[in-house]
């Protein structure tokens, strides 16, 4: 018979940010906090910017064509978080293929990030010829350490 | 080291809703942490390794459903995806085409004129609210 546990709240004992799970193979262990994403997002990025769902975000700002901050609610510790991200050209451009969505940066893709911060991320979405281009859907997962 | 031992998790106060304390001080939601969905598959439609994905659709060269075991509760989902290009392909983006709440459908692109190929592997994963 499975064990169930009904709880509320997880908090490791020795170290109240850590829990370790043992892992599908039965013998290696990951830590629970480790793997969970702390923040995610889907958002409508074509004319009136909207959240459709997320997960500790408090805004989003349509900064220019292309160009979004997503804030965070809870911060993260450090701006060296990952964040990944998927893009989708909108109905009417759709001929102009895929595109890339990334950190901001100040001058193309060598630039230094102008804007990750704990607190915010700033990203802007350009087609294959570089050009900034407003995504129809586009999402982003963050994990790391929170605050 | 304080160890327990359990097959499942379920919230007490709302089933669906367990908080776990993060890194710091802040605290963080057990489900909406974890991802509900990801995939690993050739450009041949076989699924090297998966997570609540029931089959991968060949619809077309470079085109292809993702079907979900279990479905999210609405098509609002975070998506995100990566490739490996084949042999012969300088660059390449796999990109989101629909999603609904069983599935998502993807393509993957050359950069260099938009033709779609299937790439060696491709990455997605999922972060959403589960039906």
């Amino acid at each position: 018979m499975a064990s169930v546990l009904k709880v509320n709240t997880l908090t490791g004992v020795t170290t109240a940010g850590s829990i370790v799970v043992t892992g599908e193979g039965n013998s290696t262990t990951t830590n629970l906090q480790q793997g969970l994403a702390k923040a995610w997002m889907n958002f409508n990025g074509t004319g009136t910017v909207a959240i459709g769902d997320s997960l500790n975000t408090t805004s989003l700002t349509d900064n220019a064509t292309g160009d979004y901050t997503i804030t965070i609610a809870n911060d993260m510790a450090a701006t060296t978080y990952v964040c990944s991200y998927e893009s989708n050209p909108d109905n009417a451009n759709v001929a102009l293929g895929g595109w890339l969505m990334g950190t901001f940066c100040a001058s193309g893709s060598s630039g230094a990030p102008l804007t990750k911060t704990a607190t915010a991320i700033r990203s802007v979405t350009r087609d294959i010829q570089g050009s900034s281009r407003d995504a129809a859907q586009p999402g982003i997962i963050f994990h790391g350490d929170l605050a | 080291m304080s160890t327990l031992n359990v097959d499942a998790l379920v919230g007490n106060t709302s089933a669906n809703a367990i908080t776990v304390r993060g890194e710091g001080s802040a605290t963080t939601s057990l489900q909406q942490g974890l991802n509900k969905v990801w995939c690993r598959w050739a450009g041949s439609a076989t699924i090297s390794d998966s997570f609540n994905v029931d089959s991968i659709t060949d619809n077309a060269v470079g085109n292809f459903t993702v079907n979900f075991s279990n479905s999210f509760a609405n098509a609002n989902y975070s998506y995100v995806g990566s490739l490996q290009n084949n042999t012969g392909v300088a660059a390449g983006v796999i990109i989101l085409i629909t999603q609904a709440t069983d599935s998502f459908r993807t393509a993957t692109e050359e950069t260099n004129d938009f033709g779609l190929y299937d790439a060696d592997i491709n990455c997605t994963q999922g972060c959403g609210d589960l039906a």
